[in-house]
């Protein structure tokens, strides 16, 4: 699952078009869209925005740790080309001097650079970063929901020195995010994989539901019987059914002494490197 | 091989920045205020980041050197480990660096000359006392050797101070420096293994056993003081055999004058690292194994270890004399 965060209705509309996605019915502070393994919510301009949308997503949709989020949006620069599409390699809150590091552990980007967000719209087009204003409030807020490397932000140059903010209307706003849309997929793919590889690696085995349905634990003894149920798993991946193991056990402390006697016997016999 | 290189703003204009940044053309430099600020952030994944780390390049501005633990040494009566590096080329999945670091990142300190006034001062602050400095403790000595110049730079002050040791230790097989130079009567260059099955599982990116022989051969005819470094000893059905293998291999090749030291210790590591790893690697079979915590450290159930240090130990002292034998416990010497 990827979810997407972008300011305004205008940077959405291509994404909304490529994916097919769909809006929900629910009028909530913030217009949400959703389609397979992706969720797009349009926050508002200004990091505070940005920040608030986030955090809503996260609580509304299940606290996953393994999601991606991307910020994508539009941002100026002095002299980088209109329609040139960056991955934030440093992302700096220009309020508070705080920056962010987004590891680029991704293939798919061409070009990165530095991002300032300002609380304003930066019109004197000086200095050597790209200038916007919702990164900062996203990275500080989502990288608290995820990994850092599953969250990253993609801007695209709507303005600079030659052509000022002013001229940016929202069909060309749209246009710019539209003509990106190829490298945009590249890092949604590339995001959503690591998500992917991320929630598979923490999936826990099936048969511990099972386990929990059938006897009562405390919530220490629930982190004792994770921990053993993986160990016993990895250990005797083609063993015997839980249910043929465990079928003695009247109480879960009983499944739990079961459980370490069984993999205290797997892990000296068993501990062959793979 | 790497794409991302952070830069401390105060090592920018360092000569070593400088000729570090130089070998990785096509890498995006990016500056910092401060190597924590990317190495030491939460919400970082171990994990992942291996798959692609960066460099940072920064400076180490106090606590250069360390006491060494406890069981660390190799002779000497003071033992002192300092890191110029921090973190690792190769992905080995026993290593206690996974889950000691939030980051992958590779960091290295470019400011090498006030690690070498440390250990100049720390050498004559012990006075005639024989002194072993340890460098590959956080990091793999010479595996990026070529890319830091860490031994050509560093070595040479060695020469000055004859009361005190450097111990470079290393999987690797980057030896083109040490080949360069004339051989250092008080360095050692210890080699670690471990059985060719247990590598091939768990280790990645380690270059194989036969290169790693030619290399220690190249270098014990240049002169050059060897070690051979068993720790950790990984614990599988069968290990005696394993070890028996790869000690007949090993000392068959290598001749005992040829070695300063053997040392052999158990996989052992802080509780909280392991539990780290074991959250980085749920799906990792080994760390299933039959570990054990005891007073804090994480390490083989006790029989276990007891019984691998002792066959190991008795079969090692088959072939060097104990003066050469360092176990982690003298129990077993």
């Amino acid at each position: 699952m990827i979810n997407i965060v972008t300011a305004i209705q205008c940077e959405a509309k291509p994404l909304l078009k490529r994916y097919g996605l769909r809006g929900g019915t629910d009028r909530g502070p913030f217009r949400i869209y959703e389609g397979e393994d992706m969720r797009l919510i349009v926050s508002g301009i200004g990091k505070i925005a940005a920040a608030a949308a986030s955090s809503y997503v996260f609580t509304r949709f299940g606290r996953d740790p393994c999601s991606a989020w991307l910020n994508i949006g539009t941002a100026g620069h002095a002299a980088h080309p209109i329609g040139k599409g960056i991955l934030a390699h440093k992302i700096t809150d220009a309020g508070s001097g705080l920056s962010w590091y987004p590891p680029l552990i991704l293939e798919a980007h061409r070009h990165t650079d530095a991002i300032i967000t300002v609380d304003r719209p930066a019109l004197e087009y000086t200095g050597t970063a790209v200038h916007e204003m919702e990164a900062a409030g996203f990275y500080a807020t989502a990288s608290r929901f995820a990994t850092s490397e599953l969250v990253q932000c993609y801007k695209v140059i709507s303005d600079n020195r030659a052509r000022p903010a002013h001229l940016i209307t929202k069909d060309f706003a749209a246009s710019l995010i539209d003509e990106n849309i190829s490298e945009i997929g590249e890092i949604i793919q590339q995001l959503n994989g690591l998500a992917t590889r991320l929630s598979s690696i923490n999936e826990e085995p099936s048969i511990l539901n099972e386990i929990l349905a059938n006897w009562r634990f405390t919530t220490y003894e629930q982190n004792r019987l994770r921990h053993l149920v993986r160990r016993w798993r990895l250990l005797s991946p083609g063993g015997q059914e839980h249910s043929q193991v465990l079928a003695h056990c009247r109480t879960g402390k009983e499944v739990l002494a079961c459980l370490q006697a069984v993999v205290d016997e797997a892990s000296c016999h068993a501990v062959t490197p793979r | 091989m790497i794409k991302t290189i952070y830069i401390e703003e105060e090592v920018l204009d360092h000569a070593r920045t400088r000729a570090i940044c130089a070998r990785f053309p096509d890498a995006t430099p990016i500056s910092c205020e401060h190597y924590g600020e990317i190495f030491n952030r939460k919400a970082q994944n171990f994990r992942l980041q291996k798959g692609n780390p960066a460099l940072i390049l920064a400076k180490k501005h106090k606590n250069f050197l360390h006491p060494a633990p406890p069981a660390y040494g190799i002779g000497g009566e003071h033992h002192y480990y300092f890191s110029h590096m921090l973190n690792c080329l190769y992905d080995c999945r026993y290593c206690f660096l996974q889950g000691m670091y939030r980051s992958a990142n590779y960091v290295v300190f470019v400011n090498y000359e006030d690690f070498q006034n440390a250990i100049v001062e720390k050498s004559r602050e012990h006075g005639g006392d024989s002194v072993c400095f340890y460098s590959g403790y956080d990091c793999d000595s010479l595996a990026l050797d070529p890319v830091t110049g860490f031994s050509e730079t560093f070595l040479p002050s060695f020469a000055t101070l004859p009361n005190s040791w450097i111990e470079l230790r290393t999987k690797s097989t980057q030896i083109r420096g040490l080949l360069k130079m004339a051989p250092l009567p008080n360095c050692v260059v210890a080699f670690s293994f471990v059985p060719e099955t247990v590598g091939g599982a768990l280790e990645q990116g380690v270059p194989r056993l036969a290169r790693r022989l030619d290399a220690m051969e190249k270098l014990y005819r240049r002169g050059w003081k060897l070690g051979l470094r068993f720790d950790p000893l990984i614990y599988h059905p069968g290990y005696a055999q394993s070890y028996r293998a790869l000690f007949d291999t090993l000392f068959t090749r290598i001749p005992a004058d040829a070695l300063h030291s053997v040392s052999l210790g158990a996989f052992r590591m802080p509780e909280k690292f392991f539990h780290n790893m074991v959250r980085l690697y749920p799906d990792e079979r080994f760390l299933a194994g039959p570990f054990a915590n005891r007073g804090g450290m994480t390490s083989y159930q006790q029989h276990l270890e007891q019984a691998m240090m002792r066959a190991c130990s008795a079969q090692i002292l088959e072939y060097v004399p104990a003066s050469k034998f360092f176990p982690c416990d003298d129990e077993y010497r």
